[in-house]
């Protein structure tokens, strides 16, 4: 990430490199890097900020470089997941955020904010659909695809406490409104709820998706919402400044040459008068503070029960998947067959080389364009098996050193005494193999437990990524993480003591040789 | 007939032939001992007569019958299914060196193990059966014991009840003592002694001397893959014949 950095740092130096003397605002103190303006975004938010030509781009960007040139600075921008934006703020690793992010009451209570942009969201549909929607509560019983933590997550979840109570809307979460567009071209969302200029923006680029709504407010009672520079409510000097920059760029035509560049006509901020959130009082202040309400609602609050089973469920069956595959992998791996053992081969190179993360965004996204539809598995099954298969690798190694433990010498007496190659392997081999399979096994079911939060990324509702929804929201990152690990820590502890009473009936104990025995019953 | 035919046995591993055309009858009852300097192809021949090892030419019959092959319409031998193969090793008892007790088995259930799963036996009946054999090697109670709680000796007595619960009608012996302590041979000995004059047909690989002396009623001497001499024990200790014979008993008694 820090290299990338550096990187688009470098590109952009050339523009903001005029004499001090000159410079039409002054630098605020206490910047984040000296000479610099530090800005965290998401770089996966056409037009307003994406990567073009292996270079940031995108009217956010746009801007940015011109505020920086204001003050003599060069820009620097870094980019992050949107989970990642608010916390790194926090953190003290930007200047401000720039990544389309609108003002909303509950942000303000956190951060301040300088308006550049009138936002407002606007739905996405397949063409063919003809969909078109005056507001949310069209989408009743609908699959809807948007982003975690959003301004529109909070539309449609208050959509299903009113008049969608009866037909809930079907919402998945996505990391980005690239993510969230896919499910409409691999048809496993029928809307997706994303910002106006994005919507925008990719029904120029591909013409089978279009408008399905006009630009509407993610709140009733204001029009459209403004977007804003996001600022650490303890520095005052920065955010002034760069609201100075921003005035000289609306004045001097800067600010009307962008929004043309990147069409985007319909946000510019000045057209608007209604909306009160310029001049709203600050409320409260920021610090770091454990909310201990916050942590304990969290926790006793009934959301996690479902995604702890479902986080239950999809480790169970992966492994169940990955145990099967196992056996029979291990069992071609020692047969005598050399096609089936450069196959087993294969299978664990490919699979023990290539991220889990990446094989479990190839089954849900793409899979479906490469087979043209023909396989789109839900979340929830494209998880599981990615998860499964890539376990069987690692189960597949851990059966196999299980099965060549056992003395060959136990085989051969089997068969000397007339048992089939099968029967010796099942009531001989086997029983004295498993003592070898278990504990490893035991401990790969609870790495499977903790790999599953990896799901959040194709918005399965487990743990994680229901952790990731709220804090996305209420900002609360620390006492919602905790929360999160204890629940990983619940659902690991009940692992430990399952695979302790298994070790205890299948008689697993070490010698101090380290050869395994068995015990008297 | 004989019970065991063997007929001109070739084996070779990869480069090495370690049977070069072997020719042996064993009559029922008969103990017959193998002897031989290590390399000789001993223990190869024993895993052939119960197919744990596969010959490349020659043929052996126990009983009338091939083991692991059968023979075609134009006389040639082709490999069994593993189903019928087991069948008839069900009918060979083996011993082996490092005795091979089942490790996650007591004593008890590694007598009754193929019984009750090679020949359909009923559990009770198969352990009470198991439990006579136990008591007949003075084992009876070491019933509950697992084998690493078991001496040698004791692990190889079980290993040989575990044999002879299968009811075979020929026994194999593997270097049955080599791998005990001295002082834990006798038993094993004594408990082999007993089988050989309930009238076992046995064949035996074995470095104990004072044994094929005083039961085998043969003794086999081989060197280099083949058979160099076939004589009674007294003829074979009070006058061997091939000079192979004669180096091996000079070196042999040296020994011991």
């Amino acid at each position: 990430m820090k290299q990338i950095a550096m990187l688009f740092a470098g590109g952009v130096a050339l523009a903001a490199t005029p004499a001090l003397a000159a410079c039409p605002v002054k630098a605020p103190p206490g910047l984040v890097s000296a000479g610099r303006l530090t800005i965290g975004t998401m770089l996966t938010n056409p037009p307003q900020t994406f990567v073009e030509n292996g270079q940031p781009a995108g009217f956010d960007i746009d801007l940015s470089r011109a505020i920086a040139a204001e003050m003599c600075l060069k820009p620097r921008f870094v980019n992050v997941t949107f989970a990642g934006l608010f916390p790194g703020l926090m953190s003290r690793k930007f200047d401000y955020l720039s990544s389309g992010l609108g003002i909303t009451p509950q942000r303000r209570e956190t951060f301040d904010f300088v308006p550049y942009f009138r936002g407002g969201i606007q739905f996405v549909g397949r063409k063919e659909n003809r969909f078109f929607f005056q507001n949310e509560e069209g989408l009743c019983g609908l699959r809807v695809a948007t982003i975690a933590g959003t301004t529109q997550a909070l539309a449609i979840e208050r959509a299903n406490q009113g008049v969608c109570k009866q037909k809930p809307i079907d919402l998945s979460y996505f990391p980005s409104f690239n993510d969230a567009v896919i499910q409409l071209t691999k048809n496993s969302a029928d809307i997706a709820f994303v910002d106006w200029a994005f919507a925008s923006y990719i029904s120029r680029l591909m013409p089978e998706l279009a408008p399905a709504s006009p630009i509407i407010s993610g709140r009733p009672e204001v029009p459209r919402n403004l977007m804003g520079l996001a600022f650490r409510k303890d520095e005052g000097p920065q955010e002034k400044a760069v609201s100075e920059a921003i005035q000289a760029l609306e004045k001097d035509g800067t600010y009307d040459r962008l929004l043309n560049k990147w069409q985007l006509r319909n946000g510019d901020v000045r057209d608007q008068s209604d909306d009160k959130s310029g001049s709203a009082a600050r409320v409260g202040s920021f610090a770091i503070v454990f909310d201990r309400k916050a942590f304990f609602d969290t926790l006793f609050s009934t959301q996690f029960f479902v995604p702890a089973l479902t986080t239950l469920g999809i480790t169970l069956v992966a492994m169940l998947i990955a145990i099967i595959l196992g056996f029979g992998g291990a069992l071609a791996a020692l047969s005598p067959y050399k096609a089936l053992r450069s196959l087993v081969q294969i299978y664990l190179g490919f699979f023990r080389g290539v991220p889990v993360l990446v094989q479990i965004v190839f089954w849900y996204n793409a899979l479906p364009v490469l087979t043209n539809n023909a396989i789109n598995l839900p979340a929830l099954v494209a998880g599981t098996i990615a998860l499964g298969l890539n376990e069987g690798a690692y189960m597949t190694e851990i059966i196999r050193a299980g099965l060549i433990s056992v003395d060959p010498g136990q085989r051969e007496a089997a068969r000397a005494l007339g048992m089939t190659k099968a029967k010796a392997m099942r009531r001989i081999v086997m029983p004295q193999a498993l003592r070898v399979i278990i504990p490893p096994t035991g401990n790969q079911f609870i790495a499977m437990l903790k790999t599953t939060s990896l799901l959040f990324a194709i918005a399965v509702p487990e743990i994680f990524a229901t952790g990731t929804g709220i804090y996305g929201r209420n900002f609360k990152y620390f006492e919602v993480l905790a929360v999160v690990s204890i629940w990983y820590l619940l659902l690991t502890g009940f692992l430990i003591l399952i695979q302790k009473s298994v070790e205890r009936r299948f008689h697993v104990r070490r010698r101090p040789a380290g050869v395994l025995a068995v015990e008297h019953d | 007939m004989a019970l065991v035919e063997i007929r001109d046995v070739h084996k070779r591993f990869g480069s090495q032939e370690v049977l070069k055309g072997v020719s042996l009858s064993v009559e029922a009852g008969e103990v017959v001992c193998l002897l031989g300097a290590s390399g000789s192809g001993k223990t190869t021949l024993l895993r052939c007569i119960n197919h744990l090892d596969r010959m490349d030419r020659g043929e052996i019959e126990v009983a009338g019958e091939l083991v692991g092959y059968a023979r075609g319409k134009d006389g040639t031998l082709r490999e069994e299914a593993d189903r019928i193969v087991s069948a008839k090793r069900a009918k060979i008892g083996m011993v082996f060196q490092r005795f091979n007790l089942f490790a996650h088995l007591t004593a008890l259930e590694n007598v009754t193990e193929a019984p009750v799963q090679v020949l359909g036996m009923a559990k009770a009946e198969a352990e009470k059966r198991a439990l006579d054999l136990l008591a007949g090697v003075g084992l009876k109670e070491r019933a509950g014991h697992y084998p690493h709680q078991l001496s040698g000796g004791q692990q190889q007595r079980v290993a040989i009840a575990r044999a002879v619960a299968m009811e075979p009608r020929l026994m194999l012996f593997d270097e049955p003592t080599s791998a005990l302590d001295p002082e834990l041979v006798g038993e094993v000995l004594e408990t082999m002694r007993r089988l050989a004059a309930d009238g076992m047909t046995m064949i035996l690989v074995t470095h104990e001397l004072a044994f094929a002396r005083d039961v085998a009623h043969r003794v086999i001497m081989m060197a280099d893959g083949q058979v160099v001499e076939d004589a009674s024990p007294a003829a074979f200790f009070s006058a061997p014949r091939h000079p192979r014979s004669k180096a091996f008993l000079a070196r042999t008694m040296r020994a011991s």
